[in-house]
């Protein structure tokens, strides 16, 4: 445990430079998007008003009012979210190759560490879901301070207040908070699951090189082969035999195989195949 | 312990911040929105066992929040738990009990309620196999038939007749009387017939045709059933049928075409018999799908000035009856957010006014009001008075 934990601790610190600056990023991007945004919308209500002569509640009837809705589909609000994915995306990777491709034998370092080296590959999944986590979490913690923002730019006679929750169910953040805890844990953990299978496709090609392209992206098949293997044999076999429920539990328990067979070949490639 | 504090302090604030968001949305979802009827006039047991069905949006907000709604709770569709959710099959209301009662029976089967007959002996399918696929040469019947005393499963197949003459076929009715299935299909080129099965000897016994529509160069064309046979798998007696002709094909031209035929014609399942209604021309503008047919009488209703009017045509005696008026309290109307459905003998409309949303429901066979009652609208904890509230549905509930 205290081995997992040093290990992962490290693995944070190594990345917490640039994580920081994400979260910097986001933070700023998307307040600036707010004030930017309420003042175009501001503007264009100036026009309309008092250029055009159009009275307030026509306007309010024409382009709406202003809510945090309208924020979340600017640039400012959306782009710095997708920024952080691709960053934690490419980190998956660069996660184990800086330790090949670092300064010194970093990787033989690693490996010989008196510990089972699954602790390792642990490790560096949970780092991976920490960051994923925190940044979700933030999102969750600017949502209220930029309601507040937009409060204090718009006149309440322009704005509709949504809670959070609405906030949240719109269709550009409903894919980061689902609906439901349980959907949540469900969600991420397909993601988690699909991050070990990459992690394990790494291993392959640290083990065999060139050949261990060819062997990963066969176990990568594989693996989409069974996790989709409930819905495909229901849809072409079995003519939908199956009701939804029935379904659902079918593929809660694919996607847990594939968990588990990811984690198990990497722990044999880990221990046995591994090159430095 | 000091050294891990960063992973620490990430873990405490993330599990603590995602830990209060959905504690807190679990509490905030229950109550966000609230539609309550306030009586104005008539006996409020009326009100039991309807399940009104809408979308609402808030003070001109482009949020879109689809609920149903009893006189007791109003409930965020969007909103369902997630097993809520996964333990429905996604199915409409009359198929969700079939499968809960016959859960094998039902299995790969096409979801859609026009396809299945119930009554209290047997239930009975019929689909036609693979009508989108092309060249069309496999257009077969195939009927499941489940005896409910000894859950006995039957299935026959039949070839359509004359099947190169289809491109398509769609089921639009199931119909069970004395041992003979009615199968009624739509067709391409706007044709609609009936074919008739055997079930005991799994046969097809005859094949008509109840309506078609004469082909005309360049004219479009639409045929249609107008009483609700799509949710309903019980026995029913008539098909209300439109047909429409326009003088040009609506598909492809840009300006408005004239409509030059408009006809209606009922059909009688049990006796395999049409009858075209002769119709006053002012209820012609009014014939759309709120139209229903109760006992032997097919039911129009009309938007008026004081509220709404219901015409009355005797099927069997084939005379127009006298016109049912149910008027409103406030009759400020506002444009296009009514809706009215004809159901078990009564008249449900909701009517948008200048001062909010009127529900009232009538007696179709006295001709009386039952009941009369305001929404109010609550979202947030606050009264509303700027919002925009549609209803699509309203279905009886046992």
């Amino acid at each position: 445990m205290k081995r997992y934990l040093k290990l992962v601790n490290f693995e944070v610190n190594r990345f917490l430079k640039l994580y920081l600056v994400l979260l910097g990023i986001t933070i700023l991007s998307q307040i600036i998007g707010v004030i930017v945004e309420s003042q175009a919308y501001l503007k264009r209500a100036n026009e309309v008003i008092y250029k055009d002569l159009i009275p307030k509640s026509e306007f309010i009837e024409q382009y709406g009012t202003m809510s945090f809705i309208n924020i979340t589909h600017s640039v400012w609000f959306t782009g710095p979210i997708l920024a952080c994915g691709v960053v934690l995306i490419i980190y998956v990777f660069f996660i184990w190759y800086r330790d090949w491709f670092g300064k010194n034998t970093f990787s033989y370092r690693l490996l010989m560490l008196p510990t089972a080296r699954i602790t390792i590959y642990i490790a560096k999944a949970t780092t991976i879901l920490l960051f994923v986590l925190g940044l979700v979490a933030l999102q969750l913690l600017l949502l209220p301070v930029e309601s507040q923002v937009l409060q204090l730019v718009v006149s309440s006679e322009f704005r509709t207040d949504l809670p959070i929750h609405a906030i949240v169910n719109s269709p550009n953040l409903g894919i980061l908070f689902p609906n439901t805890f349980i959907e949540f844990v469900l969600y991420y953990g397909g993601g988690m699951a699909a991050v070990f299978v990459v992690f394990t496709v790494i291993l392959f090609e640290r083990s065999f090189r060139i050949k261990g392209i060819i062997y990963g992206i066969l176990y990568c098949a594989a693996s989409l082969l069974i996790f989709f293997a409930p819905l495909l044999v229901n849809a072409f076999m079995l003519n939908n035999y199956l009701y939804p429920r029935e379904l659902f539990f079918l593929e809660l328990a694919a996607g847990l195989i594939v968990l588990a067979c990811a984690i198990w070949i990497g722990h044999f490639l880990l221990k046995n195949k591994i090159r430095v | 312990m000091r050294r891990y504090w960063k992973i620490i302090s990430i873990c405490l604030v993330t599990i603590l911040v995602i830990g209060t968001f959905y504690i807190q949305s679990s509490f905030a979802t229950s109550n966000s929105l609230n539609i309550g009827v306030e009586h104005v006039t008539g006996n409020e047991d009326e009100l039991q066992n309807i399940v009104l069905y809408g979308n609402f949006s808030p003070n001109h907000h482009y949020l879109n929040q689809s609920f149903q709604m009893t006189n007791e709770e109003t409930i965020d569709l969007t909103k369902l738990s997630f097993f809520q959710r996964v333990s429905g099959t996604g199915a409409p209301d009359p198929l969700e009990e079939l499968i809960e009662k016959h859960k094998n029976f039902m299995r790969s089967k096409d979801l859609t309620p026009n396809q299945f007959f119930e009554d209290e002996n047997a239930v009975v399918y019929a689909q036609i196999k693979d009508p989108y696929d092309l060249p069309v040469k496999d257009l077969t019947f195939e009927i499941e038939v489940l005896t409910k005393k000894s859950e006995d499963i039957t299935a026959f197949q039949v070839d359509v007749p004359q099947k190169e003459n289809y491109g398509w076929m769609r089921i639009v009715d199931v119909q069970v009387i004395d041992h003979e299935l009615k199968v009624i299909v739509r067709g391409e080129r706007a044709i609609l017939r009936v074919y008739t099965f055997d079930m005991n000897k799994q046969q097809l016994v005859s094949d008509d045709t109840i309506a078609s529509i004469p082909k005309v160069e360049s004219s479009g064309s639409d045929l249609s059933i107008i009483n609700d046979t799509y949710y309903s798998i019980q026995r029913q007696k008539y098909l209300l049928i439109k047909i429409e002709v326009f003088d040009k094909d609506r598909r492809y031209i840009d300006d408005i075409p004239n409509l030059i035929v408009n006809e209606f014609i009922v059909y009688d399942i049990e006796n395999n018999q049409t009858k075209k209604i002769v119709k006053p021309n002012e209820i012609v503008e009014s014939m759309d799908h709120s139209s229903a047919v109760h006992h032997s009488t097919v039911l129009i209703p009309s938007r008026t000035a004081n509220g709404v009017e219901v015409s009355q045509y005797d099927i069997e005696s084939d005379k127009w009856g006298e016109t049912l008026s149910f008027d409103l309290s406030e009759t400020k109307a506002v444009e296009g957010e009514s809706f009215t459905k004809l159901m078990s003998g009564k008249l449900y409309t909701i009517h948008a006014t200048t001062s909010g949303h009127t529900i009232v429901i009538g007696d179709l066979e006295t001709g009386e009001s039952l009941y009369e009652g305001k929404l109010k609208v609550t979202y947030q904890g606050a009264e509303q008075k700027n919002y925009r509230l549609y209803f699509h549905e309203i279905e009886s509930v046992q």
